[in-house]
């Protein structure tokens, strides 16, 4: 078995004082492609946040190639090559897609995918008809694309990805997933968070529920699908 | 005809020099965040160093290399500042930074007088670019002319630096969303120093400019630096090219306002300004913001209502007041006095901002007008006080209500820009209007009635007036409407989506918060006698905003400690030390990296909850119905 990129243990996190996360455990191993399951408010993004160091008051531990990362500055985390792409996208609006690449841009890290805009253009070839133009003047879908092109300008170890296909035509819902299969296939390790089981089977190794701020399960999809009682609680819509 | 293209160049090389000055904050504001009162400042260092150098360093050469040269010795001393000081307060509430910045700016107006003396100094012509050449038949300064030129490569230098280069890019994203930068891997704490550090050089080479043109004395920052806030605000925060824009056009107005319409030449600039922010409320150029942050004065502790130990200690305080004549002579009194006034004028400003969550730079404006409210009733009709006690305040409440009608369809620094503006243009109607205010001579003889002649009996008048002000700003802030104007503070949407017709709240918010601060002016002219302009100028705006954030923003009883505190300090040091700005200053510096939510608001964060717990006075988790304002 490859070694764990991520390993969190006993996560808890607050808003101000409403407790969102529970002792919240959770393993990433290099290369894999993990989905994070979960309803509306079930605190997915709240996971990711915390990750990141954007959460004020978090407990627990979580360590990132070797090195402990709640409490750290969020540059300092992302300069580890934690990789983020935030649901609400936040592209550079004034920027030209080439500018929102170059804010992203970070030295190439030993062991994982090496990415330049050129590579990138190839993944994304909306984006590369699109080059000049400013950021806010784009399409929902071709802003999510260029906000995965950013973060992987960084050359992650592992990118945590909010909600992809939330609120994009089914149409690039498709492209979408293709081009996430295609990262994946490159080698980059990804947290994918998502209410769409459907979307993330078709990209994800292995599932992990959270409802409530507390994981309810964790296994292969063939395991979900085996106790459909499981989805019926913690996913139906 | 000749002349009107004499005066249009004049206007262009004045707009050089602003536009310089005005980017330089500009920029800083758009990626640090911070409204650097002290820019102003910096600018001055920049003149006056310029004009020692260049009187000192030999040949022809020695002026063009002394004004680069002490813009760049200047930016270092900015980057200093931003690493010693400003670095550390980043994180502390909005408007901090102005705080620290402007004791900045008050060490630096007495430093300067410590070093360059008192005196007006007049810089060296420029060698080689000393003559004039004839334009339309006028004589016009050949050095002015590369002044106009500066402006525009200025422009494009900074067009390339932030379209060119990575440095450039970087600070565009940052200043669109700071955090998301972040979270891309980049630390800003370098790009926040070399962003300062760059704005700063461009206002001290805009003051180092100037020495040919102009001479050098100490009270340069505070005029450069409402221009400067002026033209960043018109043209839009963050944008250069708005900037550029707008530096043109206030300098023109000021070229030849001053000709056309000299009545109310100082009024102009204001008025332009006030019309621009209400038809484009972000600037010429300017953009909403995307991300917007939580507005000042959002807690993250709610405002509490007095415990028992708070309740016990305010009546201890009514009691020792009440008794203080007893024991004080008549100076003493006449201090507390003023002290008094300045508690009830900071808690309303307190009210507009850290519950109205609409900060004021012209608060003062409210105070005068209050002031002249009375000294105008005194003036014209003879009033007795008793008269100009009840009516001089509404005077107040009519500008409240007039200003606020277009402040509250702004927010952030915009809506505390126009309230500038506003205070501006009541200073510059009080200034010039001669025939009614008196100018700059002021209304003189507005005494207290026989009865309360007494320095004692007008001591327990105000005592009284502003202790029953100071329970009656308790009491709105506590009563429905308070919780309204708290939610609209809190967050707009949510505020209108349960029915809060957020306009109108903050409109009465606004009003009655002037009217409250009128009742400090108009007790104020009682107390000196007589007013001045002065009372409406910038610097009691500004000594109000540093009471209500010394004493903590985030507190009910902050700005009543912060002005009891602050104008103590000053009514000592202004008497006991000469350079009493540079002491004042620095404290109000080291306050401020030391206690960053302020003085009340540390006892109530730091020491209140060790005392409690020492104490075990109240039991841990015990909840007010208010804590629960904090969870969504
Ligand atoms: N800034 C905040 N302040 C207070 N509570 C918050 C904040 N952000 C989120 N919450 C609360 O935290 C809980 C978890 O929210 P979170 O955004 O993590 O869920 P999510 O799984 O990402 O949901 P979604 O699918 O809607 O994005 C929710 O109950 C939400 O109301
Ligand atoms: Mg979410």
């Amino acid at each position: 078995m490859t070694e764990a990129v991520l390993e969190v243990r006993g996560l808890n996190a607050w808003y101000g004082r409403a407790h969102i996360l529970f002792d919240v455990d959770l393993t990433v191993r290099r290369g894999e492609v993990v989905a994070l399951l979960g309803r509306n408010g079930a605190g997915k993004t709240t996971t990711f946040a915390s990750l990141m160091g954007l959460v004020p008051s978090v407990t627990g531990s979580a360590t990132f190639d070797g090195a402990a990362i709640l409490g750290r500055p969020t540059h300092e985390i992302a300069g580890r090559g934690l990789g983020y792409v935030p649901e609400d996208r936040r592209i550079f609006t004034d920027l030209t897609v080439d500018e929102n690449l170059m804010v992203g841009e970070r030295p190439p890290r030993d062991g994982v995918p090496h990415w330049t805009p050129a590579i990138l253009y190839d993944l994304f070839p909306n984006l590369a008809e699109l080059r000049r133009r400013p950021g806010g003047h784009m399409s929902g879908g071709e802003q999510q694309m260029l906000t995965i092109a950013r973060t992987l300008m960084g050359n992650p170890s592992l990118v945590l990805l909010d909600e992809p296909s939330e609120g994009l035509a089914p149409r690039i819902v498709e492209q979408m997933a293709n081009a996430l299969n295609a990262m994946k296939r490159e080698g980059v390790t990804l947290i994918l968070s998502e209410q769409n089981l459907h979307f993330s089977r078709l990209i994800s190794d292995r599932a992990t529920i959270i409802e409530g701020g507390r994981i309810r399960f964790d296994g292969t999809f063939a395991e979900l699908d085996a106790q459909p009682a499981i989805s019926a609680t913690y996913l139906a819509v | 005809m000749d002349f009107l293209v004499a005066q249009f160049l004049n206007g262009l090389a004045s707009a050089s020099s602003l536009f310089l000055v005005a980017s330089g904050l500009s920029i800083i504001f758009g990626v640090t965040r911070i409204v650097n009162f002290a820019h102003g400042a910096f600018y001055m260092l920049g003149a006056y160093l310029a004009y020692t150098l260049a009187t000192h360093l030999p040949g022809p050469f020695g002026f063009w290399v002394a004004l680069p040269l002490s813009a760049l010795a200047v930016a270092g001393l900015g980057a200093l500042v931003e690493m010693t000081i400003l670095r550390r307060i980043y994180a502390a509430p909005e408007l901090f930074q102005l705080l620290a910045t402007f004791g900045l700016t008050l060490m630096v107006e007495d430093l300067v007088v410590m070093i360059w003396g008192p005196e007006d100094l007049l810089g060296p012509r420029a060698p080689g670019l000393d003559g004039a050449i004839p334009i339309f038949g006028q004589l016009f300064p050949t050095y002015d002319l590369l002044v106009i030129a500066m402006g525009p490569l200025v422009l494009l230098g900074l067009w390339l630096l932030f379209r060119r280069t990575r440095w450039g890019v970087l600070v565009r994203a940052a200043t669109e969303d700071r955090t998301m930068v972040a979270a891309l891997g980049v630390n800003q704490k370098w790009l926040f120093t070399s962003v300062f550090t760059l704005g700063i050089f461009l206002a001290a080479l805009g003051g180092a400019l100037q020495i040919p043109r102009e001479a050098v004395h100490h009270a340069l920052d505070l005029q450069v630096i409402v221009e400067a806030f002026v033209i960043v605000v018109v043209g839009g925060l963050g944008n250069v090219l708005g900037a550029f824009l707008a530096a043109v056009m206030i300098a023109e107005l000021n070229a030849f306002g001053i000709l056309l319409f000299p009545k109310i030449s100082l009024v102009l600039v204001f008025l332009v300004m006030a019309a621009v922010l209400v038809v484009r409320p972000w600037g010429l150029l300017g953009r909403p913001e995307a991300h917007p942050r939580a507005s000042v004065g959002q807690a993250v502790e709610p405002l509490r209502r007095l415990g028992p130990a708070g309740l016990a200690a305010s009546l201890l305080l009514a009691g020792a007041l009440a008794l203080l004549p007893l024991v004080a002579g008549p100076y003493l009194l006449t201090v507390v006095t003023e002290l008094l006034i300045f508690a009830l004028f900071a808690a309303s400003l307190h009210l507009m901002m850290g519950v109205g969550g609409m900060v004021s730079f012209g608060h003062a404006a409210y105070f005068g007008l209050g002031a002249y409210g009375a000294a105008l009733l005194v003036r014209f009709i003879g009033a007795p006080m008793e008269l100009g006690i009840l009516l001089g305040p509404l005077l107040a409440l009519a500008g409240g209500l007039l200003f606020g009608w277009f402040c509250v369809r702004l927010s952030g620094v915009y809506l505390a820009m126009l309230t500038l503006a506003f205070a501006q243009i009541v200073w510059s109607i009080i200034f010039q209007w001669y025939e009614v205010t008196g100018g700059d001579n002021g209304i003189l003889g507005i005494w207290p009635s026989k009865w309360a002649a007494d320095p004692q009996v007008y001591y327990y008048l105000v005592l009284g007036l502003c202790g029953l002000g100071l329970v009656a700003i308790r009491r709105v802030i506590f009563s429905p409407f308070g919780y309204a104007l708290r939610a609209c503070r809190d967050s707009v949407l949510r505020a209108e989506a349960i029915g809060i017709h957020r306009q109108r709240v903050q409109w009465m918010g606004f009003a009655l918060a002037g009217a409250f601060a009128g009742v400090g002016g108009t007790l104020y002219a009682y107390l000196k006698g007589s007013v001045f302009p002065d009372v409406i100028s910038i610097a009691t705006s500004v000594d109000g905003l540093v009471m209500v954030l010394l004493g903590g923003i985030q507190t009910v009883s902050g700005p009543i400690v912060g002005a009891a505190t602050y104008k103590a300090l000053s009514i000592y040091m202004t008497s006991q030390i000469a350079y009493w700005q540079l002491v004042l200053g620095g404290l109000i510096v080291v306050l401020v990296v030391a206690f960053p939510e302020g003085i009340a608001g540390f006892w109530q964060r730091q020491v209140g909850p060790r005392l409690r717990a020492r104490l075990g006075a109240r039991r841990a988790g015990e909840h007010t119905p208010e804590d629960w304002e904090a969870a969504p």
